[in-house]
């Protein structure tokens, strides 16, 4: 079973990406409101996959790829934002993003992608 | 039911156009039929059926209507003919091209194709009448400009005449002074003259008893007389008498000089076109402001020409000559020169009178504002800025013109051209 | 599955979900707006995080203050109906160089006002579409559009809002900046749905909160 973190400023987008979530895949879902919420559960292992938001207050989430680099944490990240021009896309990708999936989320999109980079 | 919606969609004052993404022509409603030159064919291109549109414009929204799944406008106002539909009324209308706007909406998806409707709504009433509107407008605008612009001038003109009648009214004060007082002058230089005659006499008389007594033996008699002449000074008196009577008669003579110019200038008469001689005019005018000048201007030069006598309004000019007269002398501090100029040459329709001084001058940048009514560069109660404004309006009455040349420091120069006989005078407004 | 909260103060209160909700329907419609509006243009295209304000008529001066931008400019209104009702605002700053944006349109001459004022009507309608699509499609709504029109050719939108024989009262306004920064073109955008459709709008999200 999966540790599960989701980060995103709004209480709504994370409801859905843990409504999204396929069943009996994770048994413990993490929620932050900003990035360094995120860096700490990372940190303490609450994070096999992170479900990642960009635009968000305190600490964005293109920060986060970059922190988590630096200290060689090994969450799978699948960054989720509403802009997804092809810039952002690929700065989130070369920072160590194994997916894009842009909002909103449905299940099929995220089991999709799940699938895709071998989570699933 | 198909044939339902077909026959409604053929029914309805609206002309409506079905196309796919690739702007092929797939259906065209009666009323677009109708109204266009040609009659469009269905299955093949929009723009072969209807080249007016524009085509690289039209497919790019197009494209953002299938994009964005919306409808996207055009209004008559910028884009009045995107189809050419002739005009519904065939008789009464007045224009060729039905004036339109358009709606270009997403249908939705259909056998794989994005399907689009064109609808065309007919605007020519509503165009028509706005700019119908919009013209009336604009002129409404430029009437009421007009109407803002003789306003003012209406304004400028009454300012003036309200000013113009001051001046006529203390004209009027002034001639009917000079007419009272020249009447008692005039019997007091009569009796003046009568004593100077009866004086002569009596001197006469005085002399030729003085000459008897002196051939009288009587020494008694002789003494008493002598020292009688002697006591009452009889000698002085005898030589200063005519003097004084001289002296009275002369300044009587001033007070009727006076007077005579007041009742001139103002001329009660002179509310009529009539021939006037203009050098006349400016004696009567330098009487008047003789007591001005006289402080400050030491010499005023008379270079007259020979000048035809003019058909004017007499007081007006003299009313011209006296502000142009009056702001020299307060122009020039003292040591002042003023050259009065008159001119005619022989041929010419018109006269010119130029007059100079060697004052403080005008600078340049306010030469344009001189004639404006009330403005002025002295203090209250010295200058009203009327002056020059009323003179400007007494000229233009009289078809001339007046022209000021000024060089700081040296003086300036006023010239006034005339015609010697103005066109049509009874219709001319006169301040 | 357990569920942990690293959060210390959950908003709980119905109103702050929504309030949340609704700027996130709003932040993700103008992420899929901007997208397509940079493969329509073919350039990157930037729409700022929408701010919120609720404003009531007399406070409009308060809305003035809280703007990021209240520039002045040809003002453009767009009416919007369908289960929403609304206008959209958007003011163009005077200095958008059109050519650029023009050609990017396939207009062929933006050379006199006449033809600037018809690019600005179409911009206008294609960013409302943008923006609200996304908002209808995530609530399940429909929504139409009127024609856009020129309301005002130098003003800011505040003096628009304040004009007294206005219908409005209470709004929802939403607002969101515009550029597409190699075209020097920024534009400020207002959408404003009165008071009576809030309460549509909210019963639409807490279907999606359920
Ligand atoms: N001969 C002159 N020399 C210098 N300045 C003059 C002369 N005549 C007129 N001006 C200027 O033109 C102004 C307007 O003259 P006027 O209309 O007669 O009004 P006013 O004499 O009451 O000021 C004067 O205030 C003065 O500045
Ligand atoms: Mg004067």
């Amino acid at each position: 079973m999966m540790k599960i973190t989701v980060c995103d400023d709004s209480l709504m987008s994370r409801k859905s990406v843990i409504r999204a979530l396929p069943e009996h895949w994770s048994d413990e879902v993490t929620q932050c409101k900003h990035g360094l919420e995120a860096m700490e559960a990372c940190r303490s292992g609450l994070a096999d996959v992170l479900f990642l938001d960009l635009t968000m207050p305190i600490m964005d989430g293109l920060e986060v790829l970059e922190r988590l680099q630096k200290e060689q944490l090994t969450s799978a990240v699948i960054v989720i934002s509403a802009d997804f021009q092809p810039e952002v896309q690929s700065k989130a990708l070369s920072l160590g993003a194994l997916a894009f999936i842009s909002k909103p989320v449905s299940r099929e999109k995220l089991t999709d992608t799940l699938i895709q980079v071998g989570l699933l | 039911m198909n044939t339902v919606y077909k026959q409604i969609l053929n029914q309805l004052n609206v002309g409506i156009l079905v196309l796919d993404e690739q702007c092929t022509l797939l259906y065209a409603n009666n009323f677009i039929r109708d109204n266009h030159k040609h009659e469009p064919r269905t299955g093949v291109s929009l723009f072969s059926q209807f080249p007016e549109i524009p085509e690289d414009w039209f497919r790019k929204r197009v494209e953002s209507v299938v994009m964005f799944h919306n409808t996207s406008f055009t209004s008559w106002q910028y884009r009045p003919h995107l189809l050419n539909l002739m005009e519904t009324r065939p008789i009464t209308g007045t224009h060729e091209l039905m004036y339109q706007s358009c709606s270009l909406a997403y249908l939705g998806h259909f056998d794989q194709r994005h399907l689009i409707g064109l609808i065309v709504q007919d605007t020519t009433q509503t165009a028509l009448s706005q700019m119908k509107l919009a013209s009336t407008l604009k002129k409404l605008n430029a009437e009421h400009r007009q109407l803002q612009k003789l306003n003012q001038q209406l304004e400028e003109a009454q300012s003036q005449l309200v000013q113009s009648e001051k001046m006529a009214a203390v004209g009027q004060l002034a001639a009917g002074v000079a007419h009272e007082i020249n009447n008692p002058v005039c019997f007091i230089k009569s009796n003046l003259e009568c004593l100077q005659d009866y004086t002569r006499k009596l001197i006469e008389l005085s002399q030729s008893v003085e000459g008897l007594i002196k051939h009288i033996d009587d020494e008694a008699l002789k003494t008493q007389f002598n020292q009688y002449k002697a006591s009452l000074d009889i000698g002085y008196i005898q030589d200063e008498l005519p003097e004084i009577l001289a002296e009275t008669l002369d300044g009587t003579q001033r007070i009727q000089d006076i007077t005579t110019s007041l009742r001139d200038f103002s001329r009660l008469d002179s509310a009529e076109w009539q021939q006037a001689d203009i050098h006349q005019g400016l004696e009567s005018t330098l009487k008047i402001v003789n007591h001005e000048l006289k402080y400050s201007v030491d010499e005023i030069v008379r270079d007259y020409g020979e000048l035809p006598s003019v058909l004017c309004l007499p007081a007006q000019l003299n009313q011209v000559f006296l502000n142009l007269l009056v702001n020299a002398s307060q122009a020039i501090d003292k040591h002042g020169r003023i050259v009065i100029q008159t001119r005619h040459e022989t041929g010419s329709e018109s006269i010119t009178i130029r007059i100079t001084d060697n004052g403080k001058g005008i600078p340049a940048e306010i030469q344009a504002k001189i004639f404006d009514p009330f403005f002025t560069t002295k203090d209250v109660g010295q200058g009203t800025g009327l002056g020059l404004s009323i003179s400007y309006g007494i000229i233009q009455a009289h078809q001339g013109n007046i022209q000021v040349t000024s060089a700081p420091g040296e003086g300036t120069s006023f010239l006034i051209k005339l015609p010697v006989t103005p066109k049509r005078t009874e219709h001319t407004v006169c301040v | 599955m357990t569920q942990n909260s690293l959060i210390a103060n959950e908003p709980n209160e119905l109103n702050e979900l929504r309030q949340d909700a609704l700027q996130e329907i709003f932040n993700i419609s103008m992420g899929q707006a901007a997208d397509s509006l940079a493969s329509l243009v073919n350039d990157r295209v930037h729409l700022s995080v929408p701010q919120m304000h609720w404003v009531e008529k007399s406070r409009v001066q308060d809305l003035k203050a809280a703007m990021k931008r209240v520039p002045k400019g040809a003002i453009i209104c767009q009416p919007f109906f369908g289960y929403l009702k609304g206008e959209i605002l958007v003011c163009y700053e005077q200095g958008t160089q059109y050519e650029v944006i023009g050609q990017s349109l396939a207009y062929s001459r933006v050379d006199t006002q006449r033809w600037q004022h018809e690019l600005l009507l179409e911009i206008t309608n294609i960013l409302g579409g943008a923006c609200l699509r996304g908002v209808a499609e995530q609530l399940n709504i429909r929504i139409d559009f009127g024609a856009p029109a020129l309301i005002d050719r130098h003003n800011d939108v505040t003096a628009i809002l304040l004009n007294p024989s206005s219908v409005w009262v209470k709004a929802l306004m939403m607002e969101i900046g515009f550029s597409v920064q190699t075209m020097s073109m920024t534009s400020d955008i207002l959408i404003c749905m009165p008071e009576h459709y809030i309460d549509k709008l909210f019963s639409c999200i807490d279907l999606l909160l359920e």
